[in-house]
């Protein structure tokens, strides 16, 4: 079965946040970036503006860090899914994240992006294309040249 | 519930209020609501530096929620104009945060006894010590404060040392090039020392129709980015106006001498910074847009200076204004206005009256300093920025008597100096050859203002059809042609209101030529969502009007004078010397009937002032009222 998932180009991003304004009226019924499941570090001064999400890594450091079984990697799509009730928002995940994916919200909550079913509303929304949601077949996850290739030219 | 919290900086105090929802209905947010706030909290005849002069700052109403509506209003009796009305909107990502964090409008009075900045995070407002901030410019002063809270995320609106050192044209800035210009609201800043406003929120905003509100945002964002402007705006912003404009003769070229600036030709356009200086493409908070460029140049002699912007404006400006035809000039002054705090139409504005007045012998180097005035010369150019900031030299002088520095020259150097209601005539702009925009600017509540007076729509040769449907009134396609253009000056200053009360950015909307844009039926659309409101597009025209005849209510009783300023720089009315558009100019005659057509449309009278109906119709007959 294909899986799809996130791929990032950073340089792309305008440091718009649409996509979390999207995200936390998708989520959360209200526009609340600070509580969207991907984040945009936005350093003003530098000009760089990085953005943040779940990449579904094929072994992720998440579902090996947390200690209540709360997260795990469906098989077959390949997403990796956090249960609210069995997390006990420990940020242990978010410690072992190599990047930096999962959110804590300003009143200590742990979120992570469930890809919206497969169509990701950030993506959607996303007015340059910094942000993809594509066959992993067509690259490697994370900001590289080879991703860059394969999903970002249009 | 929307939150105004007035903050004395004398006391240090704040109280914190809530935003009554009639008072939402009539006047919105930003813009709209600010005027309301400034009439009512202002005692009449106050000298804006003076401590009690009110500075307030008021998000747009839906800013935060929608695509593109990213902005705020500030507003204060005016410190560069003649006691006026002074406001100005800003893009950036202040706006929202300011909303996230609680509040809506911060009214701000009194003065600190030391250098102050407000951190303002989660409904909580605090007051800072700024002493270590104070001299630094606004670049400077964003790294100290992230270090001194802790935090990279938090959003700044600041002075830079032109606000410090109470220069009138001095801008309210935010990041790297959002300003908030003109009328001084920098030197109103200064006057209270405050440095900075630093914002941060985690609250989230309800919507009254969340998911209807989720459908608005999708749909408003496809429907902007899929509109004819959209490729060019967020690939080159504003700088694709400049060939446009001086290709059409619209240019405004050494103090308004000349219509088109041949130099520019091969020199000045989107494209050349486009390869050679663009590095990075930014946005507003939320927006699609995406106009606003950083920029850093490699080699010559400005070689290592780097910043954000610049806009058709500061191109302009700094151009053909000063008869410049050097790219890295212009970014290097757009440098130094955005780290001190300038304002670019005023500062280039002076320079170039300065440049006319050396250019007909009336000022020397006795006069200047030293500094020689050629046209294009770059060195006096900067030199001249350094000076108004710091308040040394000519500069210095210009800087802090604005307008009124005639008085330091022989009388003839009045003739060339171009006023309304004491704001100099925007250096970048000549529009004597569009009618409606002309009388737009002229009319406006600041003075010579383009972003409330601009009719776009004019200079396209529209069909009379789409310019009908458009504006419900018959509008003439040609440029040059008076009818109904009166109409479509009114029309497009309560827009542009509207549009500026709400938050959104005037380039998402149909305001810059581009018929597909968000109009008023969209802004009712996100109304019902946000705030559950039924409204229609006439009720939101009203409202424009409302603010309108409010601020004209303010000028009247802090000046008094209203026609005489009211009409164009004496140059609109001399022919424009070359093609295209030669000859070009406006007739007295034809501008007075248009103006009374205008005043009649407005329902005011002879002189401009507002009749007693026109205030009853508009429920403004009631003002002063206290409701907040």
């Amino acid at each position: 079965m294909e899986q799809k998932t996130f791929f990032i180009r950073a340089e792309f991003c305008t440091g718009c946040e649409m996509c979390r304004l999207a995200c936390s009226m998708v989520k959360e019924k209200e526009a609340n970036p600070a509580r969207a499941r991907i984040t945009v570090k936005r350093l003003v001064m530098d000009g760089l503006m990085i953005p943040y999400i779940c990449l579904n890594c094929k072994k992720p450091a998440c579902i090996e860090a947390c200690r209540r079984g709360a997260i795990t990697k469906d098989p077959g799509t390949g997403w990796v899914t956090i249960d609210k009730e069995k997390c006990n928002n420990c940020t242990l995940c978010i410690v072992a994240c190599p990047f930096s994916a999962i959110v804590l919200t300003p009143d200590k909550e742990v979120l992570l992006c469930d890809v919206c079913g497969g169509s990701p509303k950030c993506v959607e929304m996303c007015p340059t294309g910094a942000i993809q949601f594509a066959s992993r077949e067509k690259g490697v996850a994370g900001s590289t040249d080879e991703a860059a290739v394969n999903i970002f030219k249009s | 519930m929307e939150k105004a919290a007035i903050i004395d900086l004398s006391t240090e105090q704040v109280i914190c209020k809530d935003i009554p929802e009639d008072l939402l209905r009539m006047y919105l947010g930003g813009e709209g609501l600010n005027t309301y706030l400034l009439y009512n909290h202002s005692a009449p005849g106050i000298d804006p530096l003076s401590p009690d002069s009110p500075l307030i700052f008021g998000a747009g109403l839906i800013s935060g929620y929608d695509v593109s509506s990213s902005r705020f209003e500030v507003t204060a009796k005016s410190a560069e104009g003649e006691g006026g009305f002074g406001t100005s909107n800003c893009g950036g990502h202040w706006s929202a945060e300011l909303k996230l964090a609680g509040f809506q409008h911060l009214i701000i009075k009194g003065k600190a006894s030391r250098p102050v900045y407000l951190w303002i995070h989660d409904g909580e407002i605090e007051f800072r010590d700024a002493s270590f901030l104070w001299g630094h410019d606004t670049y400077e002063c964003q790294e100290l404060i992230q270090d001194d809270l802790g935090d990279t995320q938090v959003k700044i609106a600041m002075i830079g040392q032109a606000g410090e050192n109470l220069v009138k044209f001095a801008n309210i800035m935010h990041g790297l090039k959002r300003a908030a210009g003109r009328t001084g609201m920098g030197c109103v800043m200064g006057s209270k020392l405050l440095k900075a406003i630093v914002v941060r929120g985690k609250q989230g905003l309800k919507a009254h129709d969340p998911e209807k509100l989720l459908e608005n945002y999708t749909n408003h964002f496809r429907q902007i980015t899929s509109t004819k402007i959209y490729p060019v705006i967020s690939r080159y912003g504003t700088l694709t106006i400049f060939a446009v404009a001086n290709q059409s003769g619209t240019m405004s070229v050494r103090n308004n001498q000349s219509n088109y600036f041949e130099e520019a030709e091969d020199n000045l356009d989107d494209e050349i910074f486009e390869e050679q200086y663009k590095t990075k493409t930014l946005a507003c908070y939320g927006c699609p847009l995406r106009c606003s460029h950083r920029y850093r140049i490699n080699t010559g002699p400005y070689a290592g200076v780097w910043g954000e912007g610049p806009e058709f404006y500061m191109m302009a400006g700094f151009g053909p204004a000063v008869g410049n035809a050097d790219w890295e000039l212009i970014l290097a002054a757009n440098t130094l206005l955005n780290r001190y705090g300038l304002d670019v139409g005023s500062s280039s504005g002076y320079i170039s009256w300065l440049m006319e007045l050396w250019q007909r012998g009336i000022i020397n180097e006795k006069d200047t300093g030293g500094l020689n005035l050629d046209w294009g010369n770059k060195e006096s150019i900067l030199t001249l920025l350094h000076q108004m900031a710091k308040n040394e030299g000519l500069g210095g002088m210009i800087g802090q008597q604005a307008s009124q520095s005639i008085d330091s020259f022989k009388p003839e150097a009045s003739k060339y100096l171009y006023t309304q209601r004491g704001m100099i005539h925007e250096s970048p702009e000549n529009f004597r050859a569009a009618r409606a925009t002309a009388l737009g600017s002229a009319t406006s509540s600041r003075g010579s203002d383009h972003l409330k007076g601009r009719c776009s729509l004019e200079f396209f040769s529209m069909p009379p059809e789409v310019l009908e449907k458009i504006y419900g009134k018959p509008i003439a396609s040609a440029l040059n042609s008076w009818e109904g253009k009166s109409w479509m000056a009114a029309w497009t200053q309560n827009f542009t209101t509207v549009i500026d009360s709400l938050g959104y950015c005037k380039f998402a909307t149909i305001w810059p030529g581009s018929t597909h844009n968000l109009n008023y039926t969209n802004f009712c659309e996100t109304l019902k969502a946000v705030k559950g409101w039924d409204m229609t597009p006439e009720e939101l025209m009203e409202i424009g009007e409302r603010v309108w005849s409010l601020q004209r209510m303010f000028i009247q009783r802090e000046t008094g004078a209203l026609r005489q300023h009211d009409i164009p720089p004496s140059r609109y009315f001399e022919p424009q010397p070359l093609e295209p558009l030669k000859g070009e100019k406006l007739d007295r005659g034809e501008y007075d009937r248009a103006l009374d057509e205008y005043y009649e449309i407005r329902g005011w009278t002879k002189e401009g002032t507002p009749t007693d109906e026109t205030l009853a119709s508009l429920k403004l007959d009631k003002e002063p009222s206290h409701l907040l």
